[in-house]
């Protein structure tokens, strides 16, 4: 423990010296008299010199949240010497805030008398959090000394950004083999109606549409659309962020990234995460609740690590990119990196789709007219980028983090359904 | 309290020396205030400096015989220095969440003023005692002050970790 005296010792010292210096000057006890009470207390200050027994433990209901929840917490304070004052902080991060300002906290302890200060988190923000670090002051009763001590935490908290609702998703051009919940375009057995054709041998009399077949004046059966799954990479672009105040495109691309991810790994199709920026980070596609808990915390860790080096799609490894699977880019399209990587997977034949995180109402345009003039420029040049991407058939669906994210999937859908891409 | 310390050697005095005494005073006393207004110990110190020097002039001035009133100047100035002390700390500490904080903190500072008090004149009584020169009280109070200093130094040796 550190052991800090108040400014007053030092003030009684010097005024004791001072009136013992006077009384033998002038010759007057009366001066030592004066000085006699201050000496008293630094005579006190020797005996309360000892530091206290203390410990300090923080401890969360649970180390996984939702963003906007609150979570349950704990401060417990033990002693085993008697503490006139205990000052109690827990350091929490910036990120996570704690519900009625229940920190710092000032109590007495007792050595029969542990304290246990509940309170209560609130997790606006998504992310990665340490936490458990207190900070301790304990004070005699004429606050003499103050004893701090800091007691080392390694609570880990995972805030996971909480997904939005969808309706619907962008469907991939291609199904792949496993049983899930996307009409594939091949034909097999499932519940959508695709086409008839004349009986053959070994179908299932089930499959026999009596009415055609009545009108034909042969067996005709029905033909179905088989629900298989999909493979979906998200293509997260972290090369570069832009924030104002506690908006941040980073944060938006997280979120709907998770929304995305979310809603497709309900879908029971397979899901993979692609991070290209500063630092490449890759998950490769899976399913299910497992999957689900991978994606998520892959996304807590992501974060703008700048560089100058140029990175493009092949650096990419091949396994995180199954065939025919519909790689969907968030980005910002801020970085010719970023951009660069998306359209050369479409060169190369894949199923790309575009979510822009639009920082247009993060970037405003200066004061001055050349700021002006600028800014118009730089919007245009932002609709050439778009423009790029439609041309090569890749939907385009613009979101500013403010509105909800299902409009723009259903753009992103509706540009697909009526541009065909020409398949190689 | 500083109130009284600072008028009070200037009313035991009288005629240019009061208004010395009076000036004094007031000077610490608006130090005092300053001190506390922008909380800063050392100005508080230096007022209670001033005002313990304003009671020290008298004593030197008007050359009274042994005042036994020096303990309530003692105790006085010990009372307005935790005063001033704690409403520092008042400011900047936490807000006290337990009942009956302030009422222990209270208590504590009685009893110090209160034991100031009775230390001081228990010093006045032997000074009586060896009113005249006696060497014997002589070399027992060099013996206090350099006890006084030793104390001193133990209290205020370096934050330990």
């Amino acid at each position: 423990m550190t052991r800090r005296a108040s400014p007053r010792l030092a003030a009684y010292g010097l005024l004791c010296a001072l009136a013992l210096v006077g009384a033998l000057a002038a010759r007057r006890p009366e001066l030592v008299a004066v000085a006699a009470p201050f000496a008293l207390v630094l005579a006190l200050a020797t005996l309360v010199d000892s530091p206290p027994r203390l410990s300090a433990r923080f401890a969360l209901d649970r180390d996984r949240a939702l963003e906007g929840e609150v979570l349950d917490a704990a401060l417990y304070l033990r002693t085993a010497d008697p503490v006139s004052r205990v000052e109690a902080y827990v350091v929490v991060p910036p990120a996570v805030e704690v519900a009625d300002d229940a920190l710092p906290v000032s109590l007495h302890l007792e050595p029969e008398e542990p304290v246990d200060v509940p309170l209560r988190l609130l997790c606006p923000q998504w992310g990665s959090f340490a936490l458990g670090d207190v900070r301790v002051r304990a004070s005699d009763a004429l606050t003499l000394f103050a004893w701090e001590q800091r007691f080392a935490g390694t609570q880990r908290l995972r805030v996971y950004p909480r997904p939005e609702t969808l309706r619907r998703l962008v469907p991939p051009l291609s199904t792949q083999a496993a049983v899930g919940s996307e009409v594939a375009r091949v034909k097999g057995d499932g519940l959508e109606f695709a086409d008839l054709r004349p009986f053959v041998p070994g179908d299932r009399v089930r499959s026999v549409n009596w009415r055609a077949s009545a009108r034909r004046a042969e067996l005709v059966v029905n033909e179905r659309h088989p629900e298989r799954n999909t493979d979906v990479v998200v293509f997260l672009d972290t090369f570069v962020d832009a924030r104002r105040l506690d908006a941040g495109i980073l944060d938006r691309a997280v979120r709907a990234t998770s929304t995305l991810a979310t809603h497709y790994l309900e879908r029971r199709d397979r899901v993979g995460l692609v991070a290209l920026g500063g630092t490449l980070r890759w998950l490769q596609p899976g399913s299910g609740l497992v999957q689900r808990y991978r994606l998520v915390d892959a996304l807590l860790e992501t974060e703008v690590v700048f560089t100058y080096a140029w990175k493009d799609a092949s650096v990419i490894p091949s396994r995180t990119l199954p065939p025919r699977a519909l790689v969907v880019g968030v980005t910002p399209l801020l970085d010719a990196r970023g951009m660069a990587a998306l359209l050369d997977l479409r060169g190369r034949g894949r199923d790309v789709a575009v979510l822009e995180v639009s920082p247009l109402d993060i970037v405003e345009p200066g004061l001055s007219d050349d700021d002006k003039l600028a800014y118009r420029l730089w919007r245009l040049q932002r609709e050439e980028l778009v423009s790029r991407f439609t041309r090569l058939g890749v939907a385009v669906g613009r979101w500013r983090g403010d509105e909800s994210l299902a409009p723009r999937i259903e753009e992103v859908t509706a540009f697909r359904r009526h541009a065909a891409p020409v398949r190689r | 309290m500083a109130g009284w310390l600072a008028v009070w050697p200037a009313l035991l005095s009288h005629g240019d020396r009061a208004r010395l005494l009076l000036a004094v005073g007031l000077a610490g006393l608006a130090v005092l205030a300053v001190g506390m207004a922008a909380a800063r110990a050392t100005a508080i110190a230096a007022a209670l400096a001033v005002l313990g020097a304003s009671y020290a002039l008298h004593l030197i001035l008007d050359r009274p015989p042994v005042d036994t009133r020096a303990a309530l100047v003692g105790a006085g100035l010990l009372s307005a220095a935790e005063l001033a002390f704690w409403s520092i700390e008042l400011r900047r500490e936490v807000a006290a969440q337990e009942p009956g904080r302030h009422l222990r903190r209270l208590t504590a500072e009685i009893s110090l003023c209160l034991g100031g008090l009775a230390l001081a004149a228990l010093v006045l009584a032997a000074a009586d005692i060896g009113h005249g020169g006696n060497a014997a009280v002589q070399v027992a109070g060099a013996a206090a002050a350099i006890a006084l200093a030793v104390l001193a130094a133990v209290s205020l040796r370096r934050p330990q970790t």
